[in-house]
């Protein structure tokens, strides 16, 4: 397919969806210039017929409305007929070019709505890989300033050009119908004015791209002075500031200038161009006018024509220059469409309600490159309602076991079943509804603390959430705000502890229950004692509900049924903590280092240095 | 006196300290500008009386109508109009420019005056649009709108004048409809420009969202909210959809109700004037003209108002930004230092203040300070410290270490108590001598964009290019960049994401010693920092810290055991003091601390190396 084409495909498709709304404006605005077109016409047939009594040839629909009420002698004596008329028209032109707005601008708005609405929930359907790779930011950008420009480009010059070239089309051919001479008279300069700003615009888009960096360096500056305020004080940097700033301002200034230069060019010397053509009516029109080949009524309507046409004309030229701008925010915004969704497919099937919390692991091997696994052959089985521990160093893959079993990857070597279910088999969202995960960075969003804990279960009573927060030992600490429940967190309201924010998470899943709950390392910034309390409430659950926690803790480790260790993508050593902390291996390393006795301090210290690996200042 | 608050003065006022600022140098612009839009206003009043004159004299005597003059009159009054469009257009242009520039200039280096408990109460999203945005539209009104004054209230006058000599009653008629034409005109120009900036507001509510759901698509997925998020961010599109129709069917209503409006005064004119002109006492000439100037009344109309409008809803702004520049800095040189630094300057002395250079000794005497004067977050401080020592501050976060920094370097003065340097309170030196024989490392490292060959030399804008790799070979960071493919020209984009930020914090380390300071501060970095540059970075500690002296905020334990002094704070006061060996023995608060971090640094060991 053309890549271009395709670029725009999204546009095709949603400007498609409302051609009922696009052609019935396009009616209307042909009306209305029919109707701005009878304007001048009215004050030229009173003029011809009335006033300076000049024979009519041509049996317009006007003349005979005229000739039906009574002919010129009627309408001489009741002249507020014709002033009237002009007022009833031009009434009639605003209200149906304000129907084509009306019509024009739903269509924009429905087209814009939908595309905001399309881009939001494509966001939340990306693949994990694709969200890890991509810079946030930018995906940000494309869905909002890029989004602005196409709002601005379909909602004004589209609006506008579309208006000019059907007035044009309107207008003309009754023009030339009216009177070809003048019509010729009138209209010659249109082409060259088009063309004019058409090109000038196109010589000066670079112009305009240079102001527009010149304007964000200059934002750079002032924003990078600013965040790094405290390094420029350090170093006494103001003055060199100030300068770096001038520089920028006058950079600015300059292009400014420039571009204000071209302007005044451009806008003097087009104006010139259609004064010209307005001249060339007044003159030419008078000439013919006194020779008789056009009545004084039709010079008189032929000056306002003219002036109807020609600004429109110029204006379309800056236009369609200036389109190229939307073209490019178009394409940007369909390369974030056409990312990769988490593939779905028909076969796959829900996990019934009440799906047991055994989990198997099966040969399971993942990686994002084939010679680069993150888990090498992982096999385990877990029955409903054991309590396991998953300890090991950064990057052993334990966070890639928990993204598997979320379905936030998918995996190809093995199996993974949930209650005898294979995974791969089964809905996204109904794996993640029956599995109820911390991941390890807490995320809040900026809302009260009720709409944040209820956030994966908004039907839940507000009784039930405080039995959450109660287990997650969070309550005490969210009654103790003065907002209580109602606190709003984040950027505009109050900011929590790591702490806080994990016990806060923490109780937003439980909230949800679930036969199986996965913390990742989800309470290492709650104390001792907290955690110590939040795990005796989580043991009430203990038989039903399968829980899996990845911990540097061994006093977490020592509660669990079952301990794994995990190393370079394997499962190095597993079983209980009685067992494990005997035999020399990683986990008894973490246990030597966790229980260190207040005498053994200094000793530790010493074998430490000896061996050179613990500590490599003295 | 405005300590520091940002004071809002009244709405005139305002104003008035604004067309003062920008009155008085560009007074010339001012008034040429003036005489052109008057001049303007003229020529484009005088085009249809040309039309007027040329239909009578076609009607009056037809094929001997002089055309040839009217050609010529008609042609002069174009090109003066051109050249005068051309003229005010880089005027009105160069005036918005110079405004522009000249309001942030001066909002710049008045921020760069203020002190940090501005910066602490203010975001620094709001002062960029401050600086940004907000003179951008003052200019903009104040240069456009001016010419559109100028030009438009003249055209307005001059064509009632003429309306009136041509014939008063017809005149009298077009007059009386133009109140409610300006009252129509202004009632659309309000209410668009309000509409406008709901419609802002709601759109940067979209781009929050955007940005909050992009940031939290983990947490979503994982609590499968993805049609709850969607049902909301509905809520937010549909609001932006009211209001975006709204305003745009506003702005499409606003030309069709003003035409009509011109329409009745045309209407008025071909009923009345041609019953005029059929009794013989108007010509047809006058009747068009009637018709033409009663359609010439809206563009000046439309002008005027909508730039009284923006005028209006301008205030705001031009009240920010005086009252940002009206802000006065709170630490400042007083004046008899001030005094002292002009005849340093004068005398050649070595330091810009003329005071003694080297620094033998520190001192906080019973120093205490508050963010706020109700929450004292340090108390009764003292503390001595000799030439080339090492302090080590420990304690929890929020104890007050960082404030302990903050006053040395002068960024907040003491509430109580004095800092003594040399043994002479340090509000007796100059800032900028202080702060020139500083090198801060700060715990979230900061680089500018631009090379790293220039962030290194920001604290050393005279150093050579040899200089900047003797700062980056003293701590480590010259074989990490040398790796990099383009080594020192390296371009350090926007926020620094293109490097790690152990590299930042090596780079930034480099930029703190390169200046040779006396006092060097640092805020250590334990987290985000791999394991590999934190060997990089002990290893080259002990060589920095040499010969100067040192406060270091410290988290690590090499750092801590080997500092000469090592102070324990506990929210906000000193609670324990001495050395590595001293304080061990004492088994208390710092054993504990010690302990534990032993610990943790244990474990980061064993977690990382696997």
């Amino acid at each position: 397919m053309n890549p271009s084409k395709h670029h725009h495909r999204i546009l095709v498709d949603l400007i498609r969806n409302k051609r009922w709304h696009y052609l019935g404006s396009v009616v209307a605005v042909a009306i209305a210039s029919y109707f701005m077109f009878l304007v001048p016409t009215i004050g030229k047939v009173v003029i011809d017929r009335v006033i300076t009594d000049t024979p009519e040839s041509d049996g317009g629909f006007l003349n005979r409305a005229i000739d039906w009420a009574g002919g010129a002698e009627t309408l001489s004596e009741h002249l507020w007929w014709a002033g009237l008329a002009i007022v009833v028209t031009t009434a009639l032109a605003g209200a149906f070019m304000y129907l084509k707005d009306y019509l024009a601008s739903r269509a924009c708005e429905d087209t814009l709505k939908d595309l905001r609405e399309r881009l939001f929930a494509h966001l939340h359907r990306l693949t994990e890989g694709y969200l890890n790779n991509a810079d946030s930011g930018d995906i940000v950008q494309r869905c909002t300033s890029d989004m602005d420009t196409l709002r601005q480009f379909l909602t004004r010059q589209v609006m506008d050009m579309g208006r000019t070239v059907v007035l044009v089309c309107i207008l003309v051919p009754l023009m030339f119908a009216a009177s070809p001479v003048m019509a010729a008279v009138s209209l010659f300069m249109l082409p060259v004015v088009f063309v004019y700003a058409w090109v000038y615009f196109g010589r000066i888009k670079s112009l305009f791209q240079e102001v527009d960096e010149a304007e964000g360096d200059l934002t750079t500056i002032v924003q990078e002075n600013l965040t790094g305020i405290r390094v420029v004080r350090a170093f006494a940097r103001q003055e060199y500031e100030c300068e770096k700033f001038e520089q920028g301002n006058a950079r600015y200034r300059d292009l400014n200038m420039k571009l204000i230069r071209m302007l005044s060019n451009f806008w003097a010397s087009s104006d010139l161009l259609c004064l010209i053509q307005s001249g060339f009516v007044l003159i030419g029109g008078g000439y013919l006018a006194s020779r008789g080949v056009i009545t004084v009524g039709t010079y008189f309507a032929f000056t306002l024509y003219a002036n109807m046409l020609i600004w429109p004309i110029r204006q379309l030229g800056q236009q369609l220059s200036e389109a190229g701008k939307a073209t490019v925010a178009i394409g940007r915004i369909q390369e974030i469409l056409d990312a990769p969704e988490e593939p779905q497919s028909d076969a796959e099937r829900d996990l019934p309600d009440d799906v047991r919390g055994d989990i198997a692991f099966e040969g399971v091997s993942f990686g994002f490159e084939p010679h680069r696994l993150v888990l090498k052959d992982v096999s385990f089985k877990i029955a409903a309602g054991e309590t396991i521990a998953i300890v090991g160093p950064t990057g052993a893959g334990k966070s890639m076991l928990i993204q598997l079993l979320m379905r936030l990857h998918d995996y190809t070597t093995g199996s993974i079943r949930v209650g005898g279910y294979e995974l791969s088999s089964v809905r996204r969202q109904s794996v993640r509804r029956r599995i109820g995960t911390l991941l390890q960075e807490p995320f809040l969003f900026s809302r009260s603390l009720r709409d944040n804990i209820k956030f994966g279960r908004p039907s839940a009573s507000d009784d039930h959430m405080v039995r959450s927060t109660t287990d997650a030992a969070v309550h005490h600490t969210i009654e103790a705000f003065q907002e209580k429940y109602d606190t709003v967190i984040g950027e505009r309201g109050v900011s929590l502890s790591g702490g806080q924010k994990q016990r806060v998470t923490l109780s937003r899943t439980l909230l949800r229950g679930s036969p199986v709950l996965v913390l990742d390392d989800t309470l290492s910034a709650v104390d001792a004692n907290t955690e110590q309390q939040i795990l005796k409430a989580l043991s009430r659950k203990a038989g039903e509900q399968t829980l899996l926690i990845i911990t540097h803790r061994i006093s977490v480790c020592r509660q669990a049924d079952r301990i794994f260790v995990m190393q370079n993508g394997q499962l190095t050593e597993q079983g209980t903590h009685e067992a494990l902390h005997d035999r020399p291996g990683f986990y008894r390393q973490l246990w030597r280092i966790q229980s260190g006795q207040k005498a053994q301090f200094e000793d530790d210290a010493d074998d430490a240095r000896q061996e050179g690996s613990l500590l490599n200042a003295t | 006196m405005n300590q520091e608050q940002n004071s809002t003065p009244s709405k005139r006022g305002a104003w008035k300290t604004l067309f003062y600022m920008v009155y008085r140098p560009q007074k010339r612009v001012f008034h040429i500008l003036l005489v052109a839009a008057l001049i303007t206003a003229g020529i484009d009043a005088s085009f249809t009386l040309v039309t007027k004159a040329l239909v009578d004299d076609i009607v009056a005597h037809g094929l001997q109508a002089d055309l040839i003059r009217y050609a010529w009159m008609y042609g002069g009054l174009v090109l003066a109009l051109v050249g005068f469009i051309w003229m005010f257009i880089r005027l009105a242009g160069g005036l918005s420019t110079a405004l522009m520039y000249d309001l942030r200039k001066q909002s710049f280096e008045h921020l760069q005056r203020l002190s940090f408990r501005f910066f602490d109460n203010h975001a620094v999203g709001w002062l960029l649009a401050r600086i940004t945005s907000d003179t951008q539209r003052i200019a903009n009104v104040v240069a456009w709108g001016t010419l559109d004054l100028f030009w438009g209230v003249p055209y307005l006058v001059a064509i009632f004048g003429i309306l009136i000599y041509l014939d008063w009653q017809l005149g009298l008629v077009v007059l009386a409809l133009f109140p409610f034409l300006a009252g129509v005109a202004m009632w659309f120009n309000i209410r668009i420009l309000d509409s406008s900036r709901r419609l802002r507001k709601t759109n940067s509510r979209i781009t929050a969202v955007y940005n909050e759901s992009i940031a939290g698509v983990q947490t979503s997925k994982v609590l499968v909210r993805e049609d709850e998020n969607l049902n909301e961010f509905q809520k937010d599109t549909g609001k932006m959809y009211r209001q975006s129709m709204h305003n745009l069917l506003l702005t499409s209503a606003f030309f069709p109700f003003v035409n009509v409006f011109v329409s009745i005064a045309t209407g008025a004119a071909l009923w009345l004037g041609g019953t005029a002109v059929l009794a013989g006492t108007l010509t047809l000439g006058t009747l068009v003209a009637f018709m033409a100037y009663a359609r010439a009344l809206m563009d000046p109309m439309l002008e005027v108002s909508e730039k009284l409008a923006e005028l209006q809803r301008t205030t705001a702004c031009v009240e920010r930004v005086i009252g940002l520049l009206e802000v006065e800095p709170e630490i400042v040189d007083s004046e008899s230092v001030q005094r002292c630094m002009d005849r340093a300057l004068v005398e050649g002395a070595t330091t810009v203040d003329g005071g003694v250079d080297e620094i033998q000794e520190i001192e906080f005497r019973d120093v205490s300070f508050g963010y706020k004067p109700d929450e004292i977050v340090l108390r009764d401080f003292n503390l001595t410290v000799p030439a080339g020592a090492t302090v080590a501050l420990v304690g929890a976060t929020g104890s007050g270490k960082s404030t302990i920094a903050s006053l040395l370097c002068r960024f907040y003065e003491p509430t109580e108590g004095q800092i003594l340097i040399n043994g002479q309170d340090y509000r007796e030196r100059s800032l900028a001598w202080l702060q020139s024989n500083l090198g801060i490392v700060l715990q979230t490292p900061f680089l500018f964009s631009g090379t790293i060959r220039s962030n290194i030399r920001y604290g050393n804008l005279n150093a050579s290019d040899e200089q900047v790799e003797a700062a980056a070979k003293a701590v480590n960071v010259h074989d990490i960049i040398m790796q990099m493919e383009k080594g020192y020209e390296t371009v350090v984009q926007e926020g620094g994401n293109n490097l790690s930020t152990g590299q930042k914090q090596l780079i930034s380390f480099a930029r703190a010693i390169i200046g040779n300071p006396q006092i060097l501060v640092m805020d250590e970095a334990t987290s985000s920092v791999d394991t590999q540059t934190e060997h990089w970075l002990q290893e080259s500690l002990q060589t920095v810290l040499d010969g100067r002296i040192s406060f270091v905020i410290a988290h690590r334990l090499s750092t801590i055991r080997s500092a000469d002094m090592i102070l324990v704070i506990d929210a906000g006061r000193l609670v324990e003091q001495g050395t590595h060996e001293s304080l061990l023995a004492e088994r208390g608060r710092y054993y504990q601390l010690y302990r534990k971090q032993y610990q943790t640094e244990s474990e980061e060991q064993l977690l990382h190396s696997g």
